[in-house]
């Protein structure tokens, strides 16, 4: 992996240059720090594009209002620059942000990489690094705990209940933001069978069949929207 | 009017039947009123005529003014806060004659309006009825003064013509003269029929000064209505500081528990690195590895924990995106098939969201648990200045408010912010709940 250039804004001191020195530790390179959304939307939104970095990691709750402050910025910056990817850290599963922030992105042209993770998941450092640079990359990675809660929310549906549990799995691992190959490896299955567990959840939830991260905003937007 | 109809009148219109002053009236079953009726032989062996002569001997002090001659006329501007203070003492001093204590029709005046008082209470019909009060007062106190020193000296002077007579000379009162003792005896005789007068006396002038202050004291039904709504509005405003009280703690915990639990959590994940490194330098940390990862399983059920205790304190969505997004929310957590509909086009003020988030999720809770319904429909709508929250569920129905239920707590709070939440299940079903808010109602005037 590449070493990234990253911005965080964050209005705790210590969790900012604790997640600072765990990026470096990395090899990424902390580029910009914020510790409120108002300073954070107004120089990244003005900002000429070949100085942006490649990732923007953003806490929710920011002053000034201390509210979903930095989701907003967030959404502002993405207008701004559609490709930048930004990865938020939440204290709470409302999936009414992350359905904003799903829909920030226009899933047919090439839009930077979106992120909704629970800000604990920063203990298991590594993993935290890895969805990270997933996200950096231009992948769709929305928290595991939350995915969990809207498929189990799903599940009273009829076309949700009809799933077989191995194509549950499936869906979960996909709306992590996994490819065939990760999941194939994870259910340790072939990837022939992904592929036909993949077709069978796809056709019984009514999804058109796409690939990569078109695949995992179709199957969030279904689960988000019901 | 007797006694009980009366108490009856001041209290059924605010359902207060359980009230202090009820059960302090109820002791006294009949009133002056009734007391005048009887046979006189019964009058006089009852405590009622020493009531009487001991509430109309009082109100001498109402006469007091005329002591200080002209100068009673500078007290007169002064009227009506006069007027305030002896329409307190007579609203309870009337007890003394067996009627329930009288209601006061002033509006409660909230703390950070005292220093307003004297302006509220001028603007107040009840303070001007008072300040007449207090002048009727006056007058029947300066005619009870000369009224009773009239009929005791007279009174002295029967019960003692029989001594005058035994140690002086002839006595001659009323037209009739003694000469010795055994013709002074018709004067105490005379006496005792004049005593009997003047207390029938003292029982009619307290008789009917207290209907006086029973007509002008207690309050009108405007007042009471007045009163109703002030005592909406703070009722109220008390709702508002336990929402932010609310608002408070959960901001507390967030800024201060939450955040040292995350940042815990990082420094547990930079702790593993840390031993990482050691391990590749040939150290042995299989044990400490271990610890670490108890100690990060209990970190992420602190978080958890915490989480969920802020999200009954306050679901963020609700504050942050508005009743329509929480209400999505709780409709896609539900296990029901559940649908939503929102016509919604302003934001309702937060203590509606906060009423209505709460009606919504107790009536999905107890739909789930005892109507048996297979699905559930949510609305919220606004019209004609009155905010709407509908939800209907095809289950069995029967459901009721019953006290102290989760229902009946939500219409009272409903009550608190001006609105009424209707509940209509027939056996058979459906059952819907309906909460209206008037939205004009922001509480900032009545």
């Amino acid at each position: 992996m590449n070493a990234l250039r990253v911005a965080i804004a964050e209005d705790v001191v210590l969790f900012r240059e604790g997640l600072a020195s765990l990026l470096q530790r990395f090899g990424h390179t902390v580029t910009y720090q914020f510790a409120d959304a108002a300073t954070l939307e107004d120089t990244l939104v003005t900002m000429d594009a070949e100085l942006l970095p490649d990732l923007l990691i953003t806490d929710v709750r920011m002053p000034p209002g201390n509210h979903d402050d930095g989701l907003k910025a967030a959404l502002a910056i993405r207008r701004a620059h559609p490709t930048l990817s930004i990865l938020v850290l939440s204290q709470y599963l409302g999936n009414a942000y992350a359905t904003q922030l799903l829909e920030s992105g226009d899933p047919e042209t090439d839009s930077g990489g979106v992120g909704y993770l629970l800000k604990e998941r920063i203990s298991r450092v590594a993993d935290f690094m890895r969805t990270a640079e997933q996200v950096a990359r231009g992948s769709v990675v929305i928290d595991p705990t939350m995915i969990r809660h809207l498929i189990a929310r799903e599940r009273q549906t009829t076309a949700m209940a009809s799933l077989t549990p191995r194509e549950r799995e499936v869906l979960e691992l996909m709306a992590e933001g996994h490819d065939n190959q990760t999941i194939a490896r994870k259910l340790f299955v072939t990837e022939a069978a992904v592929v036909k567990h993949t077709g069978g959840l796809f056709a019984k939830l009514g999804l058109a069949q796409n690939e990569g991260n078109r695949r995992v905003r179709a199957v969030l937007a279904h689960l988000a929207n019901q | 009017m007797p006694a009980p109809t009366s108490t009856q009148v001041y209290y059924s219109d605010t359902s207060r039947r359980e009230s202090p002053a009820c059960s302090v009236t109820s002791e006294v079953s009949i009133s002056i009123g009734e007391v005048l009726r009887l046979r006189p032989w019964r009058f006089i062996v009852s405590a009622w005529p020493w009531r009487a002569l001991l509430y109309a001997m009082t109100s001498l002090v109402w006469a007091l003014p005329f002591s200080f001659g002209d100068r009673a006329l500078l007290l007169l501007p002064f009227l009506p806060i006069l007027g305030i203070g002896i329409g307190a003492i007579e609203r309870r001093r009337i007890r003394l004659l067996g009627y329930p204590a009288v209601p006061s029709g002033h509006v409660p005046i909230a703390a950070d309006e005292r220093k307003r008082w004297l302006l509220l209470r001028l603007g107040e019909a009840m303070t001007w009825r008072e300040a007449g009060y207090a002048l009727i007062a006056t007058a029947i106190g300066l005619g009870s003064v000369m009224l009773f020193y009239a009929a005791f000296t007279l009174l002295a002077m029967l019960f003692a013509a029989p001594v005058a007579v035994a140690i002086h000379q002839p006595v001659t009162l009323l037209g009739w003269t003694a000469t010795t003792p055994w013709e002074a005896w018709p004067f105490p005789v005379l006496g005792l029929l004049a005593a009997l007068v003047v207390l029938y006396l003292a029982a009619l002038i307290a008789w009917g000064q207290a209907a006086i202050a029973r007509a002008l004291l207690a309050p009108r039904d405007l007042e009471l209505q007045a009163q109703i709504d002030a005592l909406t509005l703070s009722r109220r405003a008390l709702l508002r500081a336990v929402e932010g009280e609310r608002s408070r703690i959960e901001r507390d915990l967030h800024d201060g528990v939450q955040q040292h639990l995350v940042t815990l959590a990082m420094q547990l994940g930079t702790l593993e690195l840390e031993l990482d490194d050691l391990r590749l330098r040939g150290a042995n940390v299989t044990t400490a590895t271990g610890t670490l990862e108890a100690a990060r399983s209990s970190s992420d059920a602190a978080l958890a924990a915490m989480r969920r205790a802020l999200l009954d304190l306050k679901p963020p969505t609700l504050t942050e995106f508005g009743l329509p997004s929480a209400l999505r929310e709780l409709a896609d957590a539900i296990p029901l098939p559940t649908t939503y509909t929102d016509t919604l086009t302003d934001r309702p003020a937060s203590d509606v969201e906060q009423t209505g988030y709460l009606v919504a999720s107790e009536a999905c809770t107890n739909t789930i648990r005892h109507s048996g319904a297979s699905r559930l429909e949510i609305a919220t709508s606004a019209r004609d200045g009155v905010f709407e929250l509908r939800v209907e569920d095809d289950g069995r129905g029967g459901a009721t408010l019953r006290a102290g239920g989760g229902l009946a707590g939500l219409r009272e709070r409903a009550d608190a912010i001006g609105g009424v939440l209707q509940i209509s299940s027939p056996p058979g079903g459906p059952t819907t709940l309906l909460l209206t808010v008037p939205t004009g109602f922001d509480g900032s005037r009545p």
